[in-house]
């Protein structure tokens, strides 16, 4: 399951989808609003996507991963909107029949997030408003 | 006919989601910087660092642009 949500991500029932009898590992990995960045205090977070390319570019992660390890369940979703101090910006959850190929497929998926998917954050701070200094994206997963 | 969709810094800018311009026959991807930059002065800076969409997927500079491309122009991206 991949999607971009502007509402509260419901980790309970993300750790429901990716339920699998066969699989002795599941890997959830929450990305969160932290409340510092640096030296300012952080308020609030915007998060703002490009939603068709950036679901098409998560479902190529997903693939990815799902050709690269012994995935048999992954679930993505991405926060879009206004978020608070702590909210999860994101959420991967990954079930695997061992935890090492869970954790690296996991981990696989976050970095190519990061580094694929057309997402942008602006912070509120004490100091004022700033869209976060991001990377050129790389056009395609490794 | 093309449409140039902006996010983050430059829709904020430019205050436009998408416009609707024209482009010459044979046109690439990279004429765009020009274009737009002469329109919106404001976001020069920004586009010295964009990088390019064409549909849903992330476009080499010399891509070749035609009729009806939806081109998206990415800032350094930020998410997770």
């Amino acid at each position: 399951m991949i999607a971009l949500t502007d509402s509260k991500i419901d980790t309970e029932a993300i750790l429901s989808d990716v339920e699998d009898s066969a699989s002795g590992a599941v890997v959830l990995f929450l990305g969160r609003v932290r409340d510092h960045s640096e030296g300012m205090q952080i308020s609030a977070m915007d998060y703002e996507a490009y939603s068709d390319m950036a679901v098409a570019k998560l479902k190529a992660i997903q693939d990815e991963t799902k050709f690269k390890w012994p995935v048999s369940r992954m679930v993505m979703v991405h926060r879009t909107g206004r978020l608070a101090v702590g909210e999860v910006s994101v959420a991967i959850a990954v079930a695997c029949p061992h935890r090492k190929d869970a954790f690296e497929a996991c981990r696989y998926a976050i970095d190519t997030i990061k580094k694929t998917v057309p997402i942008w954050k602006k912070e509120y701070t004490d100091g004022g408003e700033s869209w976060v200094k991001g990377v050129i994206p790389t056009a395609e997963t490794e | 006919m093309i449409t140039l969709k902006f996010f983050g810094p430059l829709r904020e800018l430019t205050k436009l989601d998408e416009v609707e311009i024209e482009i010459q026959e044979n046109a690439r991807v990279e004429d765009l910087v020009g274009l737009v930059g002469e329109q919106y002065p404001g976001i020069r800076d920004h586009l010295k660092v964009v990088s390019f969409s064409v549909g849903n997927e992330y476009a080499p500079k010399g891509t070749k642009l035609k009729d009806g491309d939806t081109v998206g122009l990415l800032p350094p991206i930020s998410g997770g």
